[in-house]
Order: structure tokens, then sequence, then C-alpha cells
């Protein structure tokens, strides 16, 4: 329990150093460290699941810190109406994967449509920490743009030779 | 007045202010899983936090102190602006005058 403990918090460190950002990391780090001090018990399963769950919110300030919202409000993208509007453009970043080269382009694009899908079903769901609202409809967007986008693509093809006949 | 504090935000204000000066991210987690029962992210407290600063109701500082289990990283105390007062204030009255003369919650039979 110990060793696996022990790894769980070196990824817990691991990815919070690379997520959270600059002016937030070394409290964020601190205060894990010093929550886990605090447990007598090893508990990889607390470690685990604070990770798992601090993830999303890792994205959104990371993507906060980007975008450098100001103000009483945030940036208005992360804001659940436009989300809506923003559909459209998450299924193009999805769909629009498959019209790259196999290899690392397409990689590239499906890791950053997916961190950003992340983002902005997280940013939709504000302020609760709850990701069931906004991951959900992400997560079907995805799925259907990515279907629509390899049927069109396939007839567009099976097309070809007649239109050149 | 603008909007108000979201749910959690209200919890994350509640809590700054229980835990008084001496509040930071990991004090304000452990405050509201302990008082609402509800498991808390550490990373959500913080994107809470970091909102609310940005919203001017609350103000945070580096701590001098580094304690040892920390590994030389510092505390970041947090604590509820005068604007948050007053927004944290108007949330919860609103809640109040809403629920005056209701008859207590019960889950409908």
């Amino acid at each position: 329990v110990t060793r696996l403990a022990d790894r769980a918090l070196r990824l817990a460190l691991r990815l919070t150093d690379a997520l959270a950002p600059p002016h937030l990391r070394a409290s964020l780090i601190g205060d894990l460290l010093e929550e886990v001090a605090l447990r007598a018990v090893a508990d990889p399963t607390w470690l685990l699941s604070q990770l798992l769950r601090s993830l999303p919110s890792l994205l959104l300030l990371r993507a906060r810190a980007i975008t450098g919202a100001q103000g009483v409000r945030d940036a208005p993208f992360l804001s659940q109406g436009a989300f809506v509007s923003l559909l459209p453009v998450i299924a193009l970043l999805v769909g629009g994967q498959h019209v790259l080269p196999r290899g690392r382009p397409r990689l590239a694009a499906a890791v950053g449509a997916a961190l950003l899908t992340a983002a902005l079903a997280v940013g939709a769901t504000q302020p609760s920490d709850n990701l069931a609202p906004g991951l959900l409809p992400a997560l079907l967007v995805a799925i259907v743009a990515s279907s629509l986008w390899r049927l069109l693509a396939g007839r567009a093809t099976a097309r070809a030779p007649l239109a050149d006949a | 007045m603008g909007d108000y504090p979201g749910a959690f935000e209200q919890l994350v204000l509640l809590a700054l202010l229980r835990l008084g000066p001496g509040a930071y991210g990991m004090t304000v987690r452990r405050e509201i899983e302990a008082r609402t029962g509800r498991a808390v992210a550490l990373g959500a407290v913080y994107a809470t936090l970091d909102r609310l600063e940005r919203k001017r109701l609350v103000s945070s500082h580096d701590g001098a102190d580094t304690p040892p289990e920390r590994a030389g990283r510092h505390r970041r105390y947090f604590r509820v602006s005068p604007t948050g007062h007053r927004a944290l204030d108007a949330a919860l009255t609103a809640v109040d005058r809403m629920r005056t003369d209701l008859a207590p919650l019960e889950s409908p039979t």
C-alpha cells in the first residue's frame, strides 16, 4: 500500500506541477504534501480520487491563466450560455482530425481537441465542481461530430470517381 | 449588485470566514468536507478561490512560514474582501427571503 501511495503521490505531484498555473503551483503542491503528511495512514485511494477530481479544475485554471481573463466575470467563452455557440468549433476540431494524415498531426489534433473540450466543459459547469452537466453534452457532441465527419468523408470519397465521369 | 456567488463559491466564502486569517487551500477543503460531508477536491477549491479573487471577492497573500512537510513551499492565505462580505450577505439574504413562510423542506412522498 505504501509503495502504491508513493506512486500515486508522485503522479499527483507531477500532474499538478505540469498543469497548475505558476501563481498557484507552489501553494497547491504544498497543500497536497501537507495533507498527505497529516494523514497517518498512507491512502492511495484518497490521493487518486483527489487527483482525478482535481484534474478538470487544474485544466480550467490553466485555461484561465492562458486567456488572462480579468474582471468581475470569467472570460465570456467559459460561460454556460456561450458554451453552446462553441459546439460547432469543437465539432470541427474533433471531426477535422480525420482529414489530417495519420501519425503525429492527427494525435496532436485529437489531444488538443480533447483538452479544449475538457476545459470548456469544466468552464460551463462553474461555479460548481460537478462535471456532469457540461461534460456529457461535450462528449455527445464529440461522438456525433466524429461519426458524422467519417460518414460524410466516406461518401465524398465514394462519389469522387462519378464526379470525374 | 452583480450576480450572486454560486453555491460552491458560497461554501468557500463561508469556510474562509469560519477559518479566519489562517485560511488556506487545504484548511478550506477540510472545513467544507467536515461540515457538509461532501467530498471536495483540492483542485476545485483552488479553481474557486482563483475565480473569487478575480471577482475581487477574496484577497490572498503568501505566508512567510514554510513548514517542513511542505518541502519549502509557502502557504497562500486567503481572506474575504469587503466586496465578498457584501456579495455573500446578499446571496444568503436572498435564500433566507425565499425560504420565509415556507413549510419545512421534506422529500415529496
